[in-house]
């Protein structure tokens, strides 16, 4: 097995206080209760997890909105994961092997 | 091509070094000075025309209405041969029928037809009274070199205040700004024809005061030089930019706190992290920032710090969305990705320095609540009129590293400027949308715009006359006003200024919500008395504060502000803002006879005093005065039930006519009309005002304020005295007395108010008739 490393997976825009969960390779790692997008920095809140590099299936999950985005990531370093929730209520998500930048 | 490099006597640009013009050196032509227009004018003084609007159409001039279907050169000729004839001069003022308070007008507007970034536009706030206003923005057209005309597109108010549909603009241009001006014609609409006289303030739309810190260990970037790094625009001009700078384009009079402090880094472990979070950072704002006062002002705090708590990701964050006053501070990081250099880029110094410069001027924009490019249409929050998102806008709001043709292609084609639309919200949208710390309009400063003495003649004090300003559930809030002269000198005044309730504006807020004005129920039109007013000397009289004309302003349980202001001829006298403590409901009667007392029709009838005809409201205070007698509403209550029988009561009963046809006041209603008598009830009367009044009369000095237990007892006396029981009259006046000697702090008022309460009981003795108390 590979030197662990990070995966890091941000909330930024469309947030307004929705209950989010954050699945990998099927098991719950992360969930809040309330993710609110600061609109100032295009950020609601974020949490980083160390992974073995390699294939993984990330899900998001909004219960409330009935929603989930799923995305498969092959990992081999640092990761990052931006996840938006549109006003019609669908989530998506992108990735990078850089950290995403707020201002 | 920079549109500020007009050179213009005012700009302070010239000495900051900004137009610094890479141009080589040889002798040219003396180019011709450009006198800019651009700017803020107040004012608004009215015009008058020689001849009405609605005389006889004169020969060859045309009527209002069909200057809207002339083009738009026909419509200029038309006004300019409409202003001949009818010859506008600066004379007398005329009549503003569409004005509120046509004595008490305030008007500016800001001009931005040339300059940096020139809008095409012209915006005004018209203030009538204190809490009547609107903001208008109109589009303008160039007619010839000093007039424009065009269409009012924005409108955010009192609409009656500006009913008209266009505008046009004549300047009188020169070299001195003082000297100039600008004459506004307002017309379309079906509207008469509104002309008003500006006169030159500035040649900025706002002033505003930044106050860079930095956290010890710091160095922040002010400036930079636009040309430090190849990659810019081919056309952008090299130059030393500055913060300011950028914000002066913007249409900001800048002016910076000179020797800010450093920040102590320790401030930021408050958590043991020496990381900033956003709380410790808004502790650092109130601790170092010398303006900071938590309301509303056109300065902001720019904070340069090390790291957010959010780590390197974060360059920067306008972070104070902390309590009532929003984005009063911003902060920028230097260890975080703005100092960052690419791999490869031919001046990675510039780049930082760039980066760094860029975010900077990105949070201030927050603090004057821009959004991101890509964030104006917004399903949270609302936009001040409708936006279109636009993730290509080559602006200070959006992200380089975001933009669709990539981060080199951004800085390619960025000059360094915010965007038009930006721009017009910057210079042009209403203060209260733009300015750091603004929420609600009323926060301690909420009389923003009142027009004070620098050397103050009066102080207004808004005052209860307790120990502690706690009040009842249910409990009527009456407010005692007191204007003394604090001159040197006897000042004229009219007797009855404070009773003159037009001139009067109330406004209350419960802690945490939005202010409201308390409207008078009625308007008191009392003949002029005037009096000259000593020095320390004051006038008095109560005010309700907690319902008005639209009922109640105060209804729950909690913390309030209420502040009062006076326009003493032209003049606002603000009072302080008094703090009050509603505690909550007593027991069960008090909850469940709330949903009845607090309804307009129960404020009417306590404003007035009593009613015949609001009969469920006047059954719900005699449920009061019945379950709540430690209540002391209930005090009021027994005063209004008691004087709806003193006498006898005369209505008006419209019973049998239609609802149409009392609606329009028909001669049908008048005949289907009756008066109805209700007799007098002199036990039932006297009983109410011994409750109301005589049982524990130090509290009803408290309840109904001094001056209105004052005014109430005199109306109770002279009317027991004119019902041949002087011996009540006299005993009524006596009690009054004790109970005002014990609650008068000052000697010098406790004198008058026994000289007053002696030269009534002379008065009530012997029968005379009396003249009864004001209101």
């Amino acid at each position: 097995m590979g030197k662990k490393t990070d995966l890091h997976v941000e909330l930024h825009d469309g947030f307004s206080g929705e209950a989010v969960s954050v699945w990998l390779d099927g098991e719950e790692v992360w969930q809040t209760p309330g993710a609110r997008t600061r609109l100032q920095i295009d950020l609601a809140d974020a949490m980083a997890i160390e992974v073995e590099p390699g294939e993984h299936r990330l899900e998001v999950r909004v219960p409330e909105l009935n929603t989930t985005a799923g995305l498969d990531l092959n990992i081999d370093g640092p990761w990052w994961v931006a996840v938006n929730l549109s006003t019609d209520g669908r989530l998506a998500i992108r990735e990078s092997n850089a950290a995403f930048r707020h201002a | 091509m920079h549109e500020h490099d007009d050179i213009n006597l005012d700009e302070t640009l010239l000495e900051e070094g900004a137009l610094d013009l890479d141009l080589p050196r040889r002798r040219v032509p003396v180019l011709p000075l450009r006198m800019r227009t651009s700017g803020t004018y107040t004012g608004g003084r009215r015009i008058r025309l020689r001849h009405p609007i609605n005389a006889p159409a004169i020969p060859g001039t045309m009527e209002i209405d069909e200057l809207n279907d002339l083009d738009d050169d026909m419509e200029t000729e038309a006004i300019d041969t409409m202003d001949d004839t009818m010859g506008a001069t600066d004379a007398d003022e005329i009549s503003d029928e569409n004005a509120i308070f046509p004595w008490f007008t305030r008007e500016v507007v800001r001009l931005d037809v040339d300059g940096s970034y020139a809008q095409n536009v012209i915006s005004g706030e018209i203030i009538s009274g204190l809490a009547h206003r609107l903001h208008w923005i109109a589009n303008l057209r160039r007619r010839s070199r000093s007039t424009w005309t065009g269409t009012i597109i924005y409108r955010n108010g009192v609409n009656s205040l500006l009913p008209h549909t266009r505008v046009m603009v004549r300047a009188s241009r020169s070299f001195i700004p003082q000297r100039r001006r600008l004459r506004v014609t307002f017309y379309g609409g079906g509207q008469m024809r509104r002309v008003r006289d500006f006169r030159f303030k500035s040649s900025y739309f706002h002033d505003v005061e930044f106050e860079f810190d930095r956290e010890q260990g710091v160095t922040h970037q002010l400036s930079i030089n636009t040309h430090s790094h190849p990659n810019h625009p081919a056309t952008l001009p090299s130059q030393n930019l500055s913060i300011d700078a950028v914000y002066r384009r913007a249409g900001f009079r800048v002016t910076n706190r000179v020797a800010p402090p450093v920040v102590p880094s320790a401030l930021s472990l408050g958590n043991g992290d020496p990381r900033w979070d956003d709380n410790e950072m808004h502790d650092a704002m109130t601790m170092y920032w010398s303006k900071f006062a938590n309301r509303p002002q056109w300065a902001m705090w720019v904070f340069s710090a090390k790291q957010h708590i959010r780590g390197p990701g974060l360059g920067g964050i306008m972070f104070d969305d902390i309590g009532a006053n929003h984005r009063q501070g911003a902060a920028i990081f230097y260890d975080s990705f703005i100092s960052d250099t690419p791999t490869n880029d031919p001046a990675p110094n510039a780049y930082v320095d760039r980066m760094q410069f860029w975010t900077m001027c990105h949070e201030m924009g927050h603090g004057f609540n821009l959004a991101h490019s890509w964030q104006k249409n917004h399903a949270f929050g609302s936009s001040w009129i409708p936006l279109v998102n636009d993730p290509a806008a080559l602006s200070f709001m959006n992200y380089p590293f975001s933009y669709p043709d990539g981060e080199n292609k951004f800085f390619e084609r960025f000059e360094y400027r915010f965007t038009n639309q930006e721009l017009l919200f910057l210079r042009h949208a209403p203060g209260r949308f733009v300015q750091p710390g603004n929420a609600a309009w009323f926060q301690n400063h909420g009389f923003e715009n009142a027009n004070t003495e620098e050397v103050p003649r009066f102080q207004l004090d808004l005052r209860l006359n307790r120990d502690t300003n706690v009040c009842g559930f249910l409990e009527p809030v009456r407010a005692e006003l007191k204007l003394l002269n604090v001159s040197n000198r006897p000042q004229m005044i009219d007797n009855n200024t404070l009773r003159n309730t037009e001139h009067l504006t109330i406004c209350t807020m419960r802690e945490g919500g939005q202010a409201k004005q308390v409207l008078p129920a009625a308007q008191y039109c009392n003949q002029s008395e005037p009096t000259l007013l000593q020095p320390g000397k004051a006038l008095f009289a109560t005010v309700d504060v907690s319902f008005g004309r639209d009922g109640w302003t105060i209804t729950d349980q909690g913390r309030y502000v209420v502040q009062a202001c006076l326009d003493l001829e032209g003049v606002d006298v603000v009072s302080n803002p008094m703090q009050i403590t509603v505690l909550p409901p007593e027991n069960r009667e008090e909850m469940v006879l709330a949903q009845d007392v607090f309804t307009a029709d129960t404020a009417r009838v306590l404003t007035f005093r009593g009613s015949q005809y609001l009969e469920s409201s006047m059954n719900t205070l005699r449920q009061v005065a019945d379950q709540l007698r430690g209540n002391p509403l209930a005090m009021h209550a027994n005063l209004c039930l008691g004087r709806t029988m003193m006498r006898n009561y005369k209505i008006l009963d419209l019973k049998d006519a239609t609802h149409t046809e009392m609606s329009s006041v028909t001669n049908k209603a008048v005949g289907k009309s009756t008066v109805k008598v209700y007799g007098a009830d002199i036990e039932a009367a006297r009983t109410h005002i011994d409750a109301a009044l005589n049982e524990h009369p130090e509290l009803a000095a408290e309840t109904f304020a001094n001056v209105g237990y004052h005014d109430e007892v005199d109306n109770i006396s002279t009317w027991l005295a004119e019902s041949g029981d002087e011996k009540g009259a006299l005993a009524m006046q006596d009690k009054m007395a004790r109970a005002l000697k014990r609650r008068i702090v000052t000697k010098d008022v406790e004198d008058d108010v026994m000289t007053m309460i002696n030269d009534m009981k002379e008065t009530l003795r012997g029968g005379k008739k009396v003249r009864a108390a004001k209101n």
